[in-house]
């Protein structure tokens, strides 16, 4: 999905689902939530891909700038943020996640979670990066020059690795 | 360009954290439908049948009268329960319980019913998990101030089976979509789905992590294109369009909707889900202290293009010994490390609760705390759900 082409909607859909509810969950955080805006990203894209111009970016690049407006519309009209679940009990028996994909999840949520309290722009910035982009078309979501942007992301990656090593330290000490 | 800080290992991780956060199961192929059904009709006739110019109007009105008979029929073998887009459970709440009853809905579907099921299946239900949903992520140290509610000796517990591949297929079949469709990637052998003329089903399964039972939801695919609207969508418009879709369709109207966002981005009018507890109807709620609901959602020019929810199942109760109060003041303070920031609970209430298990699952009496808690200059709100049955009744 090069830019250039205009390919069928569904192979878009299909393309860049998992991507933008990615990214909007990495903004959200809540999952109920990530599905009300990614629903309404793809409906907004949906409606507006016939007046869509390929010439003017990749198809990735415009579904992400409409991922992040209606990430900010969201916060404008919610004013909050994640919630995340915590199980401090037993988990009910049997029927939980299939086994790898709990474990991946597990892996990588503390990740997540440091990446949740970046500061906004580098946030964003971390989570199209990782998503697909390159520096251009994440500076062309984002705005700001690409040298800029691949400043912030440097700061934003310094940033989660000193995060990761107090969390770590921090999980040695005795409790 | 300088201070560019270079750690591959934390980019092969982030890469990793990115490439597995995906949607709940079962929501690429609704929010697809979803899409299917905003699509002009025109244009969808055209791509079925070869784009002849007289044919789009003869199909529209075909097409509209699947739906409503399909839909209808729905009505009358007792589906058409939706729930929020991650939430559901069934609205029936016991094999006596009363249709329309404070304000519950009961429906059962005759294809689902278990006749074989009694109180005897008890004895061996699993115990509700306590957690806290909140966005602060660093440790806490929970204090409970609210009063909580005076709890009688007992309290129904309601199992259910899971239904089985069968009576999925006869659950759709019964609503126009008799055939069952690819599942997509997104999907696992929780989920199934099915379309038919105008209707595209997909039912999944139990969910034991977020505390949800069965759930369906049923798109039409074959609805008028869109139409400017003259004005916004107001609130009680959406809720009179909602109410007059479920009654058109013979299906109950429940009790205190709520309408969702509405205007030109159209609207989802939400009915929570209530259980026969003691001594009246209780909310449901699942992991993150979220009502379930029935759920109608509607473009902005009115239109309905989809009703999601608990999938109807029927259950059987038997009560079960609630724990002391003191039991109950024992609130666990969370593990994380790091300094404890102390939320205050300052709100108590019983609500019903969806724990899978054994295949099936248990309707269970739990309650819910929430209040709020102040760090990092903020205020975040904070919900914790604990279980009301003495544990010994739970193994």
């Amino acid at each position: 999905l090069l830019g250039g082409s205009k390919p069928p909607f569904e192979e878009l859909y299909r393309e860049f689902l998992q991507r933008i509810y990615a990214y909007v969950r990495a903004q959200l955080g809540n999952q109920a939530e990530a599905e009300d805006v990614t629903s309404m990203v793809f409906i907004k894209a949906y409606e507006a891909y016939a007046r869509y111009e390929p010439r003017a970016g990749t198809p990735g690049a415009w579904l992400f700038q409409i991922a992040r407006n209606a990430c900010l519309d969201h916060h404008r009209r919610a004013g909050r943020r994640e919630r995340l679940v915590r199980t401090l009990g037993g988990q009910p028996e049997a029927q939980a996640d299939p086994g790898a994909m709990a474990e991946e999840r597990l892996q990588y949520r503390e990740l997540m979670e440091l990446v949740s309290r970046l500061p906004d722009r580098q946030r964003e910035i971390i989570a199209l990066r990782h998503l697909g982009l390159g520096f251009q078309e994440v500076a062309g979501v984002v705005g700001g020059s690409e040298d800029a942007v691949k400043m912030a992301y440097h700061r934003a990656l310094r940033a989660l690795r000193s995060a990761l090593e107090a969390s770590e330290a921090e999980a040695g000490e005795p409790r | 360009m300088n201070d560019l800080y270079e750690d591959p290992e934390l980019e092969r991780q982030l890469e990793g954290a990115f490439r597995s956060t995906r949607p709940r199961r079962g929501f690429e192929d609704q929010l697809w439908s979803s899409l299917q059904g905003r699509r002009p009709l025109v244009q969808r006739v055209r791509t079925w049948l070869g784009g002849l110019p007289w044919i789009p109007a003869l199909a529209t009105v075909s097409a509209l009268a699947v739906v409503l008979v399909g839909l209808v029929f729905m009505l009358r073998s007792g589906g058409g329960h939706g729930a929020g887009s991650a939430t559901s459970r069934s609205q029936e709440t016991g094999s006596q319980a009363q249709a329309g009853a404070g304000g519950a809905q009961t429906v059962t579907a005759p294809d689902l019913s278990r006749a074989d099921l009694g109180p005897k299946a008890f004895g061996a239900i699993p115990r509700v998990p306590t957690t806290v949903t909140t966005s602060y992520t660093g440790g806490l140290e929970l204090s409970l101030s609210a009063p909580l509610p005076t709890l009688p000796a007992s309290l129904p517990v309601y199992r259910y089976t899971e239904p089985t591949s069968a009576e999925i297929g006869a659950f759709a079949g019964a609503r126009g979509a008799g055939q069952q469709a690819p599942a997509s990637q997104s999907e696992t052998a929780n989920a199934t789905r099915f379309a038919g003329p105008g209707t595209d089903i997909t039912v999944v399964g139990s969910d034991a992590t977020n505390l949800v039972g069965p759930t369906y939801i049923i798109n039409t695919t074959r609805i008028p294109p869109s139409a400017p609207a003259a004005a916004p969508l107001t609130d009680s418009q959406a809720t009179r369009n909602a109410a007059a879709y479920l009654s058109q369709l013979n299906l109950p109207v429940p009790a205190d909707p709520a309408v969702r966002s509405g205007g030109s981005e159209g609207a989802q009018v939400l009915y929570p889900i209530r259980v026969n507890g003691t001594p009246g109807p209780v909310p449901e709620i699942d992991a993150q202290g979220r009502p379930v609901y029935t759920q109608v959602s509607m473009r902005g020019d009115g239109q309905v293009f989809q009703v999601s929810g608990p999938l109807p199942v029927a259950v059987h109760g038997s009560a079960y010994i609630t724990s002391s109060t003191a039991a109950l003041r024992q609130v666990p303070n969370t593990a994380a490390g790091g300094p404890r920031v102390r939320a205050d609970l300052t709100s108590a209430r019983l609500v019903y609760v969806a724990v899978a298990a054994n295949g099936g699952g248990y309707l269970e009496p739990a309650l819910l705390l929430t209040g709020s808690l102040q760090a990092e200059g903020r205020t975040y709100e904070i919900a914790v759900i604990v279980p009301v049955l003495d544990s010994a009744m739970s193994r």
